[in-house]
């Protein structure tokens, strides 16, 4: 398989006592962008750096330009991250260098022997102004904002052009058009430089413009590959669920998070501050948020709705849900009674 | 609680070997010190200014109360001149070196633990590991040289200044004249005390930059982390001090 870049196996990797992957396969084709989407703490910059062996795994294998990383040697995997970039969350940039002594960094380390000072300055300048960055070449990291020091270190890890550049949320924190800039930069480095790109992110709108492929990590596994217009047609509940943003499914059902947010739905903190002032001997009436239902403002944490606990969706929790997304809820819940009552 | 006493235990002997390991990977990357001695240079003068206002002071005192102690307890029997041997004796093969270690550890110790845990935690010792820069080269190499070489610098400075408050308080409370004070001065001293005290200093040196380095390289959980990083580095710091000090005196004496 010579175009398969990155061939995961049944990775598995235990933090903390929690499987973060568990059993974890996902191959890369050269040229792609691959998009791995999943929700927070799903695995997906762990996953990032078990491919630039940052991390080892329990067992499996990351085979990475043909070499595994879970068992290469300090050497071996240093021949490989010589031809990845990595694009951390922050940024990254060493705090006691400038932008430009950030960004020549890896040339100065590696390639000072074939490089002379002019070439490396100029070449600094080129990968800044290709992430939209100019004069910046002697500001501190503390002087930049959040996005710009991204954009900092995305040009550090493209300082050497790299075959494979991994991006660990590229555009959270950043604004609509930082957003796009760095959606093109992502296109426009596949266009033209033909990189092998592999981007984690939780923005849809993004993974949507950039992904040749898009893979979903749900329970410490890749469960769904598709090209984006493949997630926008699936039927399955779980895609559904992450890609729509809903509260309630099978994501959050498992680990007991849709009870959670209904909870925090149903009591907004106005309501639970009454309960506190309450506790505290405080007058009760005036403390006690205003509850469209009977008795749900009086005992909002003990006693949950037994719908809640049916496959169908919530009673509407009052004010703290917008109206368009209550009316849908309603819809659930009747169609999830109906179900409920065909059987019977 | 036996749980605990074991975890503890357990972390502290994990944290030794990790320390011992990094000073041994130091030891091989040395090779590349002349590569490095911008770095080196700039972490040597760091040290050396942080160090030097603070060591005059707490110098110059030690060197005073000794003589002052000393002092008091000779004149009983009438040797108060005696302190030209014994304020130069124990500054060079002692204060010194220990003093010097004890402000090194507070100053340069407790920032290095800080520098590079700060580091730890905002992914920047993960980004040099996949720009293939071994931290170790990049980052604790060079402050271990620069306090090896920085430490007995300062504790000839401490050891100056101590003698040198030494005399002063033994010419004007004593009645010693500085002649005296420095005859007998040249006369307590022998070679292997000043050589002795550099040793030690020397191993204090490279005992501070490796905790520092060790304990920030291994800081987790942001600012408390570091935080916690640089408490404990200090504590180590101390402690493995006074324990050297003790088993190297054995060895030279």
């Amino acid at each position: 398989m010579p175009d398969i870049v990155i061939n995961i196996t049944d990775l598995n990797k235990n933090l903390g006592g929690k499987q973060i992957l568990n059993r974890l396969n996902l191959q890369v084709r050269k040229g792609e962008t691959f998009v791995i989407i999943g929700r927070s703490g799903s695995g997906k910059s762990v996953t990032l750096k078990h491919i630039v062996g940052l991390m080892r795994p329990d067992s499996g294998g990351c085979f990475v330009f043909g070499t595994d990383m879970a068992r290469a040697t300090r050497r071996d995997a240093e021949a490989v991250r010589n031809r990845i970039g990595y694009l951390f969350q922050s940024g990254a940039l060493l705090a006691s260098m400038s932008v430009g002594e950030n960004v020549s960094l890896p040339l100065r380390e590696h390639e000072s022997a074939k490089m002379d000072e002019d070439a490396i300055n100029r070449t600094v300048r080129e990968k800044l102004d290709l992430v939209d960055l100019d004069k910046v070449e002697e500001k501190m990291p503390g002087e930049l904002s959040g996005g710009m020091r991204k954009r900092v270190g995305l040009a550090r890890a493209i300082v050497r052009n790299p075959e494979l550049v991994l991006y660990d949320e590229p555009t959270s924190g950043l604004d609509p058009i930082g957003t796009a800039a760095i959606d093109d930069l992502i296109i426009s480095m596949k266009k033209k430089l033909k990189v092998t790109q592999v981007v984690v992110t939780h923005d849809m709108a993004s993974a949507r413009k950039i992904a040749d492929r898009i893979g979903l990590l749900f329970d410490g596994r890749i469960y769904f590959t598709g090209t984006p217009q493949d997630l926008d047609e699936t039927q399955d509940v779980v895609v559904h669920q992450f890609v729509h943003g809903e509260i309630a499914g099978p994501m959050t059902e498992k680990s007991g998070e849709t009870k959670r947010f209904r909870k925090m739905a149903d009591n907004p903190p106005s309501s639970q501050a009454g309960g506190g002032t309450r506790k505290g001997g405080a007058p009760e009436k005036p403390a006690s948020a205003p509850a469209p239902q009977a008795g749900a403002g009086t005992e909002p944490a003990a006693a949950p709705s037994p719908a809640s606990d049916g496959p169908g969706l919530p009673t509407p929790p009052p004010k703290a849900v917008d109206a368009k997304k209550q009316e849908e809820r309603q819809k659930k819940e009747e169609e999830g009674e109906k179900k409920g009552q065909e059987p019977a | 609680m036996l749980d605990r006493a074991a975890r503890t235990l357990f972390d502290a002997i994990n944290g030794a070997g990790y320390t011992l390991v990094l000073l041994f990977r130091t030891c091989f990357w040395t090779h590349a010190s002349w590569r490095k001695r911008g770095e080196i240079t700039y972490q040597l003068a760091t040290c050396a200014f942080g160090g030097f206002p603070v060591a005059m002071i707490v110098a110059v005192f030690s060197g005073m109360v000794l003589a002052l102690q000393g002092g008091i307890s000779l004149k009983t029997w009438g040797q108060e001149e005696l302190i030209g041997f014994v304020v130069p004796a124990s500054m060079v093969r002692e204060m010194g070196p220990v003093m010097t270690g004890f402000i090194l550890a507070g100053l340069i110790g407790s920032t290095m633990a800080a520098e590079v845990g700060t580091m730890a935690v905002s992914e920047e010792i993960e980004a040099l590991e996949v720009m293939s820069i071994n931290p170790v080269y990049f980052l604790v190499m060079p402050r271990i040289v620069a306090l090896a070489l920085v430490a007995p610098l300062l504790t000839i400075y401490v050891d100056l200044v101590g003698i040198l408050g030494g005399a002063f308080v033994g010419e004007r409370l004593l009645g010693l004249s500085y002649n005296a004070y420095f005859h007998n001065a040249r006369e307590a001293l022998d070679l292997k005390d000043i050589y002795s005290g550099l040793a030690k200093s020397a191993v204090f040196g490279v005992t501070i930059a490796t905790v520092g380095c060790s304990q920030g390289l291994r800081a987790r959980g942001g600012a408390e982390g570091v935080g916690r990083a640089t408490m404990r580095t200090v504590v180590v710091c101390f402690v493995f001090i006074l324990i050297f000090d003790y088993i190297l005196t054995w060895m030279f004496y």
